[in-house]
Formats: structure tokens, sequence, C-alpha cells
């Protein structure tokens, strides 16, 4: 299986590029010229970047044949969170303004 | 269908219904995620992210678990191909990978701890504990996992139902780098950042 090997190795080395070139926006975003917010919308993308490189080369999610019911089950657990963390954050910031 | 089909398709059932667990799982982060964003900011005069933060050390701990998730899958690469002696040579590294990743963060805790900054300290403090610590307890049963599943390539035949079970295991210990991500981005990042 020399191409599932080459897949892991591309896989690993993508998400080590990823990992370092986050930890050196969080640690000098002057360097980027970011400012603090914009530096923490771009590491949240390379988050995504990163975990749909892990759910590609290493979980392996999108298979080649058979049925793709792990997809469709991730997809709605993916709306399940973003409805969770989203609205939380939305009524909680809400209520902390009109608490002033 | 033959009788190998078969074992295939109800192997294949149970990887469906471990899927699923791992997502019941996924919301359980979710919620905790949540709860600190919300709480991020409620310091209550005690340390803030910033301070509190040692950030080479969290790079440390990411590279080694997404080196351990790379072993893990040459270690199923292995199983895949039958070579039972470099299976468990790559799971080894894993653990010993995974071990390291531990006490780190055991250490990185009780250092907070020794500081004051317990979990009863401030409502960013409890968060904080609660998601980092639920990923930790995840990474320790995961451990305890991958010794058993060691001793099973050692003891048993690989076959079908083995290499399913063993199949699972290595799904679990990606969907904890999956989440540690995300751990290191919201909770260390943006925690440092904002």
């Amino acid at each position: 299986m020399p191409h599932a090997l080459s897949m892991r190795v591309t896989g690993f080395i993508l998400s080590l590029m990823l990992t370092l070139l986050g930890y050196f926006i969080i640690v000098y975003p002057e360097f980027f010229y970011f400012k603090a917010p914009i530096a923490a919308s771009v590491i949240f993308i390379l988050a995504l970047i990163q975990s749909i490189v892990q759910l590609l080369f290493f979980i392996n999610i999108w298979k080649e044949e058979g049925t793709l019911w792990n997809v469709g089950i991730f997809i709605s657990t993916v709306s399940i969170i973003f409805i969770i963390i989203f609205f939380s954050i939305w009524i909680i910031d809400h209520l902390n303004y009109h608490m002033r | 269908m033959t009788e190998m089909d078969e074992a295939i398709e109800t192997n294949d059932t149970k990887v469906f219904g471990f899927w699923v667990y791992l997502m019941t799982d996924l919301v359980i982060f979710a919620v905790l995620f949540a709860c600190y964003i919300v709480l991020r900011a409620n310091t209550y005069g005690g340390p803030t992210p910033k301070e509190l933060f040692h950030l080479p050390s969290v790079l440390a701990e990411t590279l080694i678990l997404l080196t351990s998730s790379f072993t893990c899958s040459l270690g199923m690469l292995a199983v895949h191909r039958q070579l039972k002696n470099w299976a468990i040579a790559w799971f080894i590294m894993t653990f010993l990978l995974g071990g390291a990743f531990l006490c780190i963060e055991i250490s990185e805790f009780i250092e907070f701890v020794g500081k004051g900054a317990s979990w009863q300290r401030s409502a960013f403090l409890s968060s904080f504990f609660t998601l980092v610590g639920t990923h930790g307890l995840h990474i320790s049963f995961g451990l305890l996992w991958m010794v058993v599943m060691m001793f099973r390539i050692a003891l048993r035949p690989l076959t079908e139902h083995s290499v399913s079970r063993i199949f699972r295991m290595a799904l679990f210990w990606h969907f904890l780098d999956f989440v540690w991500i995300f751990i290191f981005t919201v909770v260390y990042g943006i925690g440092y950042l904002l």
C-alpha cells in the first residue's frame, strides 16, 4: 500500500506546517502585521484547515466505495455543534450587554 | 454472501456504531468549548489566560500528539499488511508519545495549582480544567485501550474481527488528536491573543 503510506506522510507534513504557522501567529502577531482579533480569526481558519487534513488523511472519512453514512452523521454533528457554540456566545453576549 | 463478506459487513456496522459514539463525544466537547468561550473573561481577579499559559510546552504537546497520530496510522497500515512486529513497534511508539503528552499536561496542571490557579479560583479556570481535563481523561483511556490491543496483536491471530477492533482504537486516537487541534487553537491560542 505505497499510496496509503504516502497519504499519511503528506498529511503529517501538512499538519506540522499548519501547527507551526499557527504557533508563530499566536506568539508574534506583529510580525504578520495582524491585530489580535484578526490573528485570532486567522488561527481559527488554520485550525479548520488542519481538521480537514486530519479527517481526510488520517481518519479517512471519505471512502471510495460503500455508503457515506459516516460523512452524513458527521455533517449533522457539526451543525449541532455550530448551533450550541454560536448561539451560546450570542445569547450570553446579549445578556452581558444588557446587564452592564 | 460468503462467510468472509458477512464478517466484513458486521465489522463495518461496528465501526459505524463506534463512529456514532465518537460524534456524541464530539457534542460533549462542544458543550465544554461553549462553556469555556463564554466564561473565558470571568477571571474574578485571578490570573488571566495570558498570564497563565506557557505556550512552548503547549506547542510541544501539540507536536507530540500529531506525531503519535501519525505513528498510530503507520501501526494500522502494518496491521492491514499482517506485519505483527511492526504494528507493535509503531503502537509502542504511539503509547510512549501519548504518555509524554499526558506527563506534560499533568505537570502543567500541578504547576497551575501550585501557583494558586486551581479550578476553584475563577469561572475561567473551572471551565479550563473541565475542558482540558476531559480531553486528558480520554487520552488516559486511549492509552489503556492501546495496551490491551498490543497484547491482542501479540497473542492472537490478526483475523478480520481483530483488525476491526484495532481499527476502532486507532480511530479513537485520531479523534482525540482532532479535538486537541481545537483546544490548542481556541483555549490556548485565542485565549492568549484576546
